[in-house]
């Protein structure tokens, strides 16, 4: 029943005027969209400090679909000048994701305005 | 396997026949020797052969269709012979005949006089002593042509024309005038082309409609082994096509039916007259195209081609290269061609042609993939058959391909009988086509068969797997003091992800442990094996639930490939105390209430995680309930998740009422649930 994870990216200015890149997912995140997420997320430039992930088409997220967003979380970690905001989750996996420990790799806000005014 | 220049060739390979039968060549007449008239003497109720020399003048003038015109300075031709082969080379287009024929005088006036041509290149009207009165096909402006060399009954256009045959009228002398078009070269032309190449004949309609239904019946005679092969293919067709459609991962299945579905889609091409040249020739490229890719993709399933991802991309380059050549060489047929210059068409017919007719050699590169390999006798014939049949093609298709240039005769081989059963004959194609049709019908059988018997052996490893499992996650709970344990464990496929363990310790506290690895199936099942033998031998050395999980933690790191585990781990002793340490899982349920806990990684993430264990004390009485998140994460058909809320309801239930609730929700994940029921018989009993 699950359905297929789409990707897209873009970028956005904070409220200060720096640039972020924003990759909004929509679907489903399962082990089926490993190759999706994480080529969207190679695709940004190195010279990007600042990634939003956006979760706000998200329908569901399974154990697998965690797995690669900690995998993500943790290369974004590996490199020191870039952190990574998580927006648009819905409380259900919000509270998910609080439960794993994402929440100490990433920020969570609750939609993009407030995701931009703190970036 | 067919193609489209079989087709011509055919043509080409009759017309052909009929004219190097017929003796010496004739050079073409000089006019001091105007042609003689046909005298049909004693024709009576029969039919014959308009033999002998015609006068003949190329180009076009519709005054040559009057019987007074004056034709004897025209030049002598035969019929039954091409142009070409009558000095008249490189002649396309327009070209008249006229005869005299002169009829017994005592011939039965109420017979009815008819004239039948069995074959024209291209196109011809008749004109019966200055009057129009029938047409092979259409000449131009806009032509239409029939490419087979059979009766052409269905070609014959004019409202008196009856099966093929041109009804002239009441039977007296007169001027029979035949204004011929030859269309122009394609790159399968033959050596020599155009005009009447096979000779008319004369006589009473009734003797030429028995003539022509000879002729159709010894077609449909010659076609009956063709017709039924057909039929057979069309029914395994028709099966492949429906069982594919019942398991659409089995494309092997899918390309068998593409390919026996060939034979039926070409009948409407082998039937005389039934499509003209140009939508014949335009529209079978689709279908000479789905037979060639789909006997690469064939083979390259039932010759376990398909491990080979070079091979497999190249066979998919190929089937690009086939589909623009097919596809566009017959879009340009659909084209009014016929009013290019020639040069022109003729460069764009042997530019698409070329690159399709070399693609058709890739059958022979799988099949040097497999000649060095271990090959059981399913295979061995299939790529033998499969070898002779694309060796076969070759032969034909590159013997015809600008024969007329070449002079090539290699191709006509093909066509001629190799052997004849029961009135059948073969040829070299047609036993080839058979011999690959039952290769390919005993290389299905044979892959089922291994299909069937790896799938059972599949199913005998899941069920060890599942074997295995029962032993890790336990069926039957061991006695732990003074508490009441229930669980239920539901994998969503064969085997899953979830665990428990309860553990005894010494001094009587237990440890009781679920987890959930991410994913599910074989995978996961394998990874809570590892997991649960390393926790039996960590436990042998720490009781602490963190110090536990940190251990473990350090154990499964880089060994989960980009998975994690989630974990509670819960020590419980006989007086209500309780330590809780948790690695990401859903925090644990008291009493219908959630019990807060720390966030706190999955196992394998980070490999020096530190786990906090959370001291508690239950009181008599206290139901506590640990579930995985095959509960919290059930979704109905409308993508709604059972949730947080739902399950904290129904959190002080049984266990097997909650794994139910869950699972009529509509499960997607594993779902585990074990509860606790703290019931001291001190405190119950005093």
């Amino acid at each position: 029943m699950q359905a297929v994870t789409t990707v897209s990216e873009r970028t956005a200015a904070t409220t200060s005027g720096d640039s972020v890149s924003l990759i909004c997912l929509r679907g489903d995140i399962s082990s089926a969209s490993k190759e999706a997420m994480l080529g969207a997320y190679h695709k940004v430039g190195s010279t990007v400090s600042r990634v939003l992930l956006d979760f706000t088409g998200v329908d569901y997220i399974n154990s697998s679909g965690i797995a690669i967003i900690i995998q993500m979380l943790l290369e974004a970690s590996k490199a020191e000048s870039r952190s990574i905001g998580i927006f648009g989750l819905s409380s259900h996996f919000h509270k998910v994701f609080n439960m794993v420990g994402i929440s100490k790799y990433a920020t969570i806000y609750e939609n993009e305005a407030a995701a931009l005014a703190v970036a | 396997m067919h193609s489209r220049s079989h087709r011509v060739c055919l043509l080409i390979a009759a017309a052909a026949a009929t004219t190097l039968s017929c003796g010496a060549q004739m050079p073409v007449g000089s006019p001091a020797n105007p042609p003689m008239p046909f005298v049909a003497n004693n024709l009576g109720k029969g039919y014959a052969a308009i033999n002998g020399l015609w006068a003949f003048h190329p180009g076009d003038n519709l005054v040559w269709a009057s019987p007074d015109f004056d034709d004897s300075s025209w030049m002598r031709i035969e019929t039954g012979k091409t142009w070409e082969e009558q000095g008249f080379r490189n002649l396309t287009g327009f070209g008249w005949y006229r005869r005299k024929i002169v009829l017994d005088a005592n011939m039965h006036p109420d017979w009815t006089l008819a004239l039948y041509l069995p074959v024209v290149q291209n196109a011809a009207e008749v004109y019966w002593n200055g009057q129009l009165v029938g047409s092979y096909g259409k000449v131009p402006p806009d032509p239409v042509w029939y490419d087979l060399a059979w009766p052409l009954e269905m070609a014959v256009l004019c409202p008196a024309c009856e099966r093929g045959q041109i009804l002239l009228g009441r039977p007296e002398s007169g001027v029979l005038a035949i204004r011929v078009w030859t269309a122009p070269y394609v790159f399968f032309s033959g050596p020599a082309v155009g005009g009447l190449t096979t000779v008319p004949e004369i006589g009473s309609a009734e003797a030429i409609r028995d003539q022509v239904g000879r002729q159709s019946a010894e077609w449909l005679e010659s076609s009956l082994y063709w017709m039924g092969l057909a039929f057979v293919e069309g029914v395994v067709a028709l099966l492949a096509l429906l069982a594919w459609l019942r398991d659409r991962r089995q494309w092997m299945l899918f390309w068998l039916a593409v390919y026996t579905a060939h034979a039926v889609l070409l009948l409407p091409f082998e039937v005389p007259g039934l499509l003209s040249f140009r939508w014949g020739y335009g529209l079978i490229a689709p279908v000479v195209c789905a037979e060639d890719v789909s006997l690469w993709f064939l083979l390259l399933y039932l010759l376990r081609l398909r491990e080979n991802r070079g091979l497999v991309r190249w066979t998919l380059w190929m089937t690009v290269v086939a589909m623009v050549g097919n596809f566009g060489d017959g879009a340009l047929q659909l084209f009014r061609w016929t009013t290019w210059p020639g040069h022109v068409f003729l460069a764009w017919d042997i530019g698409l042609t070329i690159p399709a007719l070399f693609v058709e050699g890739w059958v022979l590169v799988l099949v040097a993939f497999v000649f060095r390999r271990r090959l059981d006798a399913a295979r061995w014939l299939l790529a033998i058959a499969a070898t002779l049949v694309d060796v076969v093609q070759a032969v034909s298709d590159w013997g015809d391909a600008g024969a007329r240039w070449t002079h090539s005769t290699v191709g006509g081989l093909i066509a001629r009988p190799l052997f004849e059963i029961a009135g059948i004959t073969f040829t070299p194609r047609s036993f080839a086509d058979t011999l690959l049709l039952v290769a390919i019908l005993y290389a299905v059988w044979r892959y089922e068969a291994e299909q069937r018997a790896r799938q059972a052996h599949l199913d005998e490893e899941y069920r060890n797997a599942q074997e295995l499992q029962q032993i890790l996650v336990p069926q039957s709970l061991p006695e732990v003091p003074d508490y009441s344990v229930s669980s239920v464990y539901r994998p969503a496929e064969v085997v899953g992800g979830d665990f428990f363990q309860i553990i005894g310790l010494p001094g009587g506290d237990t440890l009781a442990i679920l987890g959930d690895v991410s994913g599910k199936g074989l995978k996961a099942a394998m990874t809570v094996s590892l997991i649960v033998g390393a926790l039996r031998a960590f436990v042998e050395t720490t009781s602490d639930p963190g110090a536990l999980l940190a251990a473990l933690n350090r154990r499964l790191h880089e060994r989960l490939r980009d998975g994690f585990s989630t974990c509670i781990a819960i020590r419980i002793d006989p007086d209500g105390g309780c330590l809780i340490a948790n690695a990401g899982h859903l925090a644990p349920y008291r009493n219908g209430q959630e019990i807060p806990l720390p966030p706190g990684l999955p196992l394998g993430v980070v490999p020096d995680a530190e786990y906090c264990s959370i001291s508690l004390h239950l009181d008599p009485g206290d139901f506590l309930t640990l579930l995985s998140d095959g509960v919290v994460e059930a979704r109905n058909a409308e993508g709604e998740l059972f949730g947080f809320e739902r399950t904290r309801e129904i959190s002080g239930k049984s266990a097997e009422e909650i794994a139910r609730a869950a699972q009529q929700f509509g499960q997607e994940d594993d779902i585990t649930v074990l509860t606790l029921h703290y019931a001291p018989s001190k405190v119950l009993h005093a």
